[in-house]
């Protein structure tokens, strides 16, 4: 295909695809590996990276494993079969020395192509200006810039991203990598670790707390790359950080692969609180062509007093399958979900989260919205296990559903495992929509449908945006509006 | 074996779970060349051989499926079984059995009823009564060969969920279409299918002395397999009391029962279904329930025996205004695992349903909850509503649950509440401030806990019968002292 007649195709695409903003395509020079997975293009990732023997026979490991693993349907979703073939599994832009406009304020090395798509989508490399974060940006397979490193470096805190890691930090690396979701943990925590492209890598020592919020930003620019990013987040005793994470990618007509690991370590008295922001193609009016984002998000609260709190909002994706969960294994550890997910058109979620409580006295929440339109399907899936020895552990679980329109559907699957009869549990699930009343009240006094759709949703999602950070609640907002264009009606 | 031509073979499983599946098989066998000669029952015959097909195709479940994750088999397994022996032609089985009228004291509510006996799955009609009350409204059809043959699985339905990338939720099917693992319990009851019940009622009947079908095992290492079929006309009404006791502490017993229950325009069905097996038997129900439009079904299960039971419903709410309630009771005690699984299918607009499942669980017992509403698309205004609350009694006690929707009409209000914990210390203060003993104030809260599911029972002198008979029950409740220590 010429680069003319793939610029037509994904104009035609993107006129069709107006309410996706982010649905634009770079166009750079890239190096990116033919299509297949097999024991070579690991090894040529691996060698791509230069990476240490330790981490390619992580890789090969995970891989042999992989190949003997059955592919898990059990989601409530459906999708045609993924070739795993057809994909290519490493792709990065390729002019790293290549000469930097002067006027371009971006760090050296970075390719003005990818900045500006960056800056396009709101994410400063420069790292000057009023911002108040500090980014690590990830294009297809490698991680381009992160900014505030040496800013960070002063209080000790590491901020880099993976690839950099493993070259730089390869203790840290090798101590945790793989303690928190392990190399069989499941099948796409397998492919990810056999295949990891570039992630951030993330390290707060002791009694620090890391004054800007950390974040990274995932793109995926290529089209038929699968990205596996793998972030590590390890936050030392008593230490405190806020990482955000959002991610997008360019409107194409084939199914892109997202399988991604994190993995959260906090220490005693720390406290992590990680949100995203999902917002990856989820495809034309059927869903053709959208992100499968089958992520493995897992945090294990190691420490007493020990504090984790997931909070997602969920837009993008065909497919979305994931259920950041946290592992209470200290007493009196806390752990949180917050959870926005929206579908729309076609788009199939089926998220959640899991508590898994080990030590005394540990807490969870759980808060869940669910939002369906179109002839979506939203499903809330999770796991609340009490272990013998989790004395007085305390969950409570909330997941409220709403469906706008009736040809889409609500789902909500809980399981719940108790084991200790101290534990104190409740859960609690309903289904609604949204009033005519409520419509009619807002429409006599002048507000439109749609605004006041969005205004009784955004009420309905407040619980967990207002546990968002400002700028991010903002966007998850403005994101959710843009979602729901056209659910009514 | 060597007869039939196609035999598929047996998935992989362990030696124990082999030998009870092939031992099941030879007893249908041995059915079917019984009953070969008879011509009347050439059908029977050939759907026996059906289903120990489809059950050699489908194995027995094991943890890794969906709905068998939290109920093993395991002990099943370490049993052998045979089909229950029934008695001669014309011997009465309370005879056989060496019973008396003394033997059902206990079972005995302190009202009329117009009561069947089975004993071991075959009807005594010495230890029955007040059968004079059976009028031509009310037909009662026992187990011959034309009745047996009209019981076909073909009108069972069951949820079976988004197939095929359809978004149609409500498709009930007859489990028999194409096996499936979480029918294996189907299979067995339609291959050692000998023992049938039908029960009729004509439309516009109403009822008045409550039905009580009471099944006694005697014998060890019996299978009794059952299937009960109540059919109801329209605007008819009756309630019924479903009984299964075993005589012999020791003596270990399956009962494997099939209830289907249709119900016409604006019937009523009430059923309240007792389990009291002793604690070396294995219970596996499952009831299929039919609802045409303005009908009701209310069933208040009471699991209180067993070493393993699963108990299953699956409601089918098909005509707009049908209302279903589901309650379950449950104490769990010993090495006993309760299993109540629910699956209430709205399949028409303004149908309501209600259910609260409470289980008590103590020593080293272990509970398991699964409840799931399904909303199709047709079935505007549905309102149901689902809770499940569970008191754990002691530090090894354990309770699964799983309450889910799966909801595709926009208009509905459905929700499902869940809870678990133990007693409040601050409860039980209250209670020991005013001169109330420790134990004596926990088996206070717990009965008043578990007796709420009751409350609902529209027939007084019945509902407090059971309430009679289970706060007797309760003074049985074990000390709980040591766990007090433990806690302090």
């Amino acid at each position: 295909m010429t680069e003319a007649t793939q610029y037509q195709e994904i104009n035609d695409l993107l006129s069709k695809n107006q309410h996706y903003k982010e649905g634009f395509y770079t166009q750079t020079a890239v190096e990116t590996f033919e299509k297949g997975l097999n024991e070579t293009v690991i090894r040529a990732i691996s060698a791509k990276k230069n990476e240490p023997q330790w981490m390619l026979d992580f890789r090969l490991k995970a891989f042999e494993h992989w190949k003997k693993m059955p592919e898990p349907h059990w989601a409530k979703a459906e999708y045609e079969p993924l070739d795993y073939q057809d994909y290519s599994y490493y792709s990065a832009p390729e002019c790293n020395q290549c000469a930097v406009d002067e006027d371009e304020p971006v760090e050296e090395g970075i390719d003005p192509e990818v900045a500006k798509a960056f800056a396009a989508l709101g994410v400063p490399l420069d790292g000057s200006g009023e911002s108040d974060v500090a980014v690590d940006a990830i294009f297809d397979s490698v991680s381009v810039s992160t900014t505030k490193r040496e800013e960070l470096s002063k209080l000790g805190i590491i901020f880099c991203s993976f690839s950099e890691a493993v070259q730089e930090y390869p203790e840290l690396v090798q101590q945790y990598l793989g303690t928190v979701v392990p190399h069989h943990d499941n099948y796409f925590a397998a492919l990810n670790s056999a295949v990891a492209s570039d992630g951030t890598f993330v390290y707060v020592p002791e009694g620090v707390r890391c004054p800007v919020d950390l974040s990274t930003y995932f793109r995926i620019n290529e089209a038929k790359t699968g990205q596996f990013e793998r972030t590590i987040l390890i936050a030392e005793k008593g230490s405190y950080v806020s990482y955000l994470e959002g991610c997008s990618a360019p409107v194409r007509d084939t199914y892109q692969l997202h399988a991604a690991v994190v993995e959260v370590i906090v220490h005693e008295r720390a406290e992590v609180k990680y949100s995203t922001v999902q917002n990856w193609y989820p495809g034309d009016e059927d869903c053709e062509g959208g992100i499968l984002n089958f992520v493995t998000k897992r945090g294990v609260c190691e420490g007493d007093h020990a504090k984790l709190s997931w909070t997602q909002a969920e837009t993008g994706s065909a497919i979305t399958w994931k259920y950041p969960s946290c592992v209470l294994k200290g007493d009196h550890s806390i752990g949180e979900f917050y959870s926005v997910a929206l579908t729309n058109r076609r788009q199939q979620a089926d998220t959640g989260t899991k508590m898994i409580h080990l030590g005394k006295n540990t807490r969870s929440t759980i808060i869940s919205k669910g939002l369906s339109a179109g002839h979506s399907d939203n499903t809330y899936r999770g796991l609340v296990r009490i272990l013998p020895g989790a004395d007085n552990a305390r969950n409570f679980t909330q997941c409220d559903s709403m469906l706008i329109g009736n040809q889409c559907g609500a789902h909500t699957f809980p399981y719940i495992e108790v084991e200790n009869p101290s534990a104190q549990m409740e859960h609690e699930a309903t289904t609604s929509r949204i009033g005519e009343d409520q419509l009619f009240y807002c429409q006599q006094r002048g507000i439109s449908e749609q605004d006041a759709i969005s205004m009784i949703v955004n009420g309905f999602c407040k619980d967990v945006f207002s546990e968002l950070p400002l700028e991010f609640a903002q966007e998850a907002e403005e994101l959710l509006a843009v979602s729901l264009e056209g659910s009514v009606g | 074996m060597t007869e039939r031509n196609q035999v598929t073979t047996l998935p992989k499983m362990p030696p124990n779970a082999r030998a009870l599946l092939e031992a099941l098989e030879q007893e249908s066998q041995a059915l079917n060349q019984r009953d070969q000669a008879d011509p009347a029952r050439e059908k029977l015959v050939a759907r026996r051989i059906a289903a120990a097909e489809q059950l050699r195709q489908t194995g027995w479940p094991t943890r890794k499926h969906e709905n068998w994750h939290y109920t093993g088999l395991t002990p099943l397994f370490e049993s052998s079984f045979s089909l229950a022996a029934t008695p001669n032609n014309d011997q009465d089985p309370a005879d056989v059995a060496g019973l008396s009228d003394a033997a059902l004291t206990p079972y005995l509510p302190p009202f009329e009823t117009i009561r069947l006996v089975f004993v071991d799955g075959v009807f005594s009609e010495s230890l029955s009564g007040g059968l004079d009350a059976i009028d031509d409204d009310l037909s009662i059809e026992m187990a011959d060969a034309d009745a047996i043959q009209s019981m076909t699985l073909a009108d069972l339905r069951r949820y079976q969920g988004v197939q095929d990338g359809t978004r149609n939720a409500a498709r009930p099917v007859a489990p028999s279409d194409a096996p499936s693992v979480d029918d294996v319990f189907v299979h067995i009851n339609e291959m050692c299918l000998d023992q049938g019940l039908t029960i009729r009622l004509a439309p516009n009947k109403v009822l008045a002395r409550p039905l009580q079908i009471l099944q006694l095992v005697t014998q060890n290492d019996a299978l009794v397999n059952l299937r009960v079929r109540f059919e109801l006309g329209h605007h008819a009404q009756m309630s019924w009391l479903n009984q299964c006791a075993c005589l012999d502490d020791a003596a270990r017993s399956w009962v494997n029962r099939l209830q289907q229950v249709s119900l016409a325009d604006g019937a009523v069905a009430r059923q309240v279904d007792w389990q009291g097996l002793n604690d070396q038997s294995f219970l596996s129900s499952m009831t299929y329930v039919d609802q045409a439009p303005h009908s009701q079904w209310q069933n208040h299960a009471l699991a209180l025996g067993a070493r393993w039971s699963r108990q299953q419903s699956y409601v089918c709410l098909n005509g707009e205004g049908a209302d279903a309630e589901q309650n379950t009771l449950a104490w769990v005690r010993g090495q006993q695992l309760t299993d109540a699984r629910t699956e209430t299918q709205h399949g028409a607009a303004h149908c309501t349903s209600r259910q609260l499942h409470k289980f008590v669980v103590q020593d080293q017992g272990r509970g398991v909850f699964n409840g799931m509403i399904g909303v199709a698309k047709a079935a505007q205004k549905t309102d149901g509503q689902m809770d499940n609350k569970n008191l754990l009694l002691s530090p090894k006690a354990k309770m699964d649950t799983k309450p889910q929707l799966e909801i595709y009409a926009d208009d509905v209000a459905c929700s499902h509440g869940c809870a678990s914990g133990e007693i409040d210390a601050n409860q039980i203060f209250y209670a020991q401030a005013r001169g109330i003993k420790h134990d004596e104030a926990v088996r206070m809260i717990t009965q008043a806990f578990l007796l709420e599911p009751l409350e609902s029972i529209a027939h007084d002198s019945l509902r407090q019968w059971l309430h009679d008979d289970l706060s007797k029950r309760l003074v049985a409740l074990p000390s709980l002292q040591h766990q007090r220590d433990e806690n302090a």
